[in-house]
């Protein structure tokens, strides 16, 4: 009986140690996320029925939980186009496509944004290009 | 979201370890095995398990957006369990898994099979004098569950979040379990515990250790040949959280947590044939951070005694 005891101890032990998780506490640092364009986009210039291509190396020393492209005109902040997605990697190719519908000239600026920390801290990547009717 | 679905499959069909008790062969987590009677040693049989559950998931960059899946979870399985000796029992579990649902309107459809199972358990305590009143059994023992069930490992589907929930897990579990049952005339009750200890994946993805537990009554019906086991209680379900990189500790926090079922159901013996209807309904859950929400399962049975 002695020896059950000890086993279920030992058990419970092993049990409650295994119930600690460790996390990664490294400390949030938005700067080491990167995005890298591998399309030439920013202060160019598109026409009407363009389609601009946005290839993208996202990286971070750490785990991006979600990365979301954002479209929108400069001077006014009209959304022209937006996605997101969720990312459980250090890495990630972002490729997406969108056709210039613009008629009048205006300045775009292209919003990358990444999530890290499980969602709680974003780092935010911008450049602009131009359209023309 | 991805992960979520796994999470909850990895409960269930993780959920394997419970053993038939020596007194009566009683069962009591997810993986109920039934009220086995001692008179057979061996038996092999089929089993059907239903699960369904609904995740509601919150975009990361806009709470407001949800992500909706659904998730429907049929398990066919062939189990058994063979007799060593008076003390030892060796149990079997060869999953096929045919999975539905949806996650952001995209299918899911899974169909394989699933992680095999071995375990064994070892009669600790035992009282079955017909001369006394109280009678009891305590099991315990353990095994394994291997990556045998058909896992692509990490594809980029999984690092974009979509739906890709494969067959297997691709990672090896160890799992100790206890089974005590005490009765008295015609009535008895039934304590189940199993822990599942996790390992890693060869992507380092490790799912979250996990406790199912479950507490029985059950009573004892007799026609001639044919004996009937109406039975009731509580089930209980833990798991931890999943890493996504085990190596990096990169702790999924939207996953883990906990379950209590009430369950009732049926058992029928007539000669070396046996047959089980058992039905959970979910009463407290928090799960995933509480985005995800458990539906009512089914566990049905047939085998045969020999």
């Amino acid at each position: 009986m002695n020896n059950y005891i000890k086993i279920t101890i030992t058990l419970a032990a092993i049990i409650a140690f295994a119930a600690c998780q460790k996390k990664d506490l490294s400390p949030v640092d938005l700067n080491k996320v990167t995005v890298q364009y591998n399309t030439a986009i920013n202060g160019k210039t598109f026409h009407k029925g363009d389609t601009i291509t946005v290839d993208a190396d996202i990286a971070y020393t750490s785990e991006l939980n979600g990365v979301m492209l954002q479209i929108a005109d400069s001077a006014t902040d009209e959304i022209l186009y937006l996605d997101d997605q969720d990312l459980h990697t250090d890495h990630f190719n972002l490729q997406r496509k969108w056709i210039d519908t613009c008629s009048t000239a205006a300045t775009l600026k292209i919003i990358i944004k990444v999530a890290v920390a499980n969602g709680t801290e974003f780092a935010e990547n911008k450049i602009q290009f131009n359209v023309q009717p | 979201m991805k992960q979520v679905i796994y999470s909850i499959v990895t409960i269930i069909v993780f959920a394997q370890p419970a053993m038939a008790c020596d007194l009566c062969g009683c069962a009591a987590s997810s993986q109920y095995m039934g009220l086995l009677p001692q008179q057979y040693k061996h038996f092999i049989g089929l089993q059907y398990q239903y699960a369904s559950f609904t995740a509601d998931q919150p975009s990361v960059f806009d709470k407001d957006e949800i992500e909706h899946a659904d998730e429907y979870i049929n398990t066919y399985q062939v189990w058994g369990r063979y007799s060593i000796s008076n003390k030892v029992q060796l149990f079997a579990f060869i999953p096929y898994h045919q999975n539905r649902g949806t996650d952001m309107e995209t299918p899911i459809k899974v169909d394989g099979i699933g992680d095999i199972t071995v375990l064994a358990n070892v009669t600790l305590l035992k009282q079955d004098d017909c001369a006394k009143k109280m009678k009891y059994t305590l099991l315990a023992g353990g095994g394994i569950k291997a990556p045998t069930g058909a896992n692509k490992g990490i594809t980029k589907l999984d690092e974009e979040g979509l739906p890709n929930v494969q067959a297997g897990t691709g990672a090896w579990d160890f799992i100790t379990n206890a089974n005590y049952t005490i009765s008295r005339g015609k009535s008895g009750l039934n304590l189940d515990a199993a822990y599942t200890f996790t390992t890693t994946t060869k992507e380092s993805y490790k799912y979250g250790n996990h406790l199912n537990s479950s507490l029985l009554y059950f009573y004892q019906l007799q026609h001639k040949k044919l004996t009937l086991l109406p039975q009731g209680g509580l089930k209980y379900e833990y798991a931890l959280s999943d890493y996504d990189n085990y190596g990096r500790k990169w702790l999924n926090s939207n996953s883990g947590g906990s379950l209590v079922f009430a369950a009732a159901g049926v058992q029928a013996f007539y000669n070396h044939i046996g047959a089980r209807l058992l039905y959970s309904i979910p009463f407290a859950q928090h799960y995933a951070g509480g985005n995800v929400t458990t539906h009512s399962r089914l566990e049905t049975s047939i085998y045969f005694l020999f």
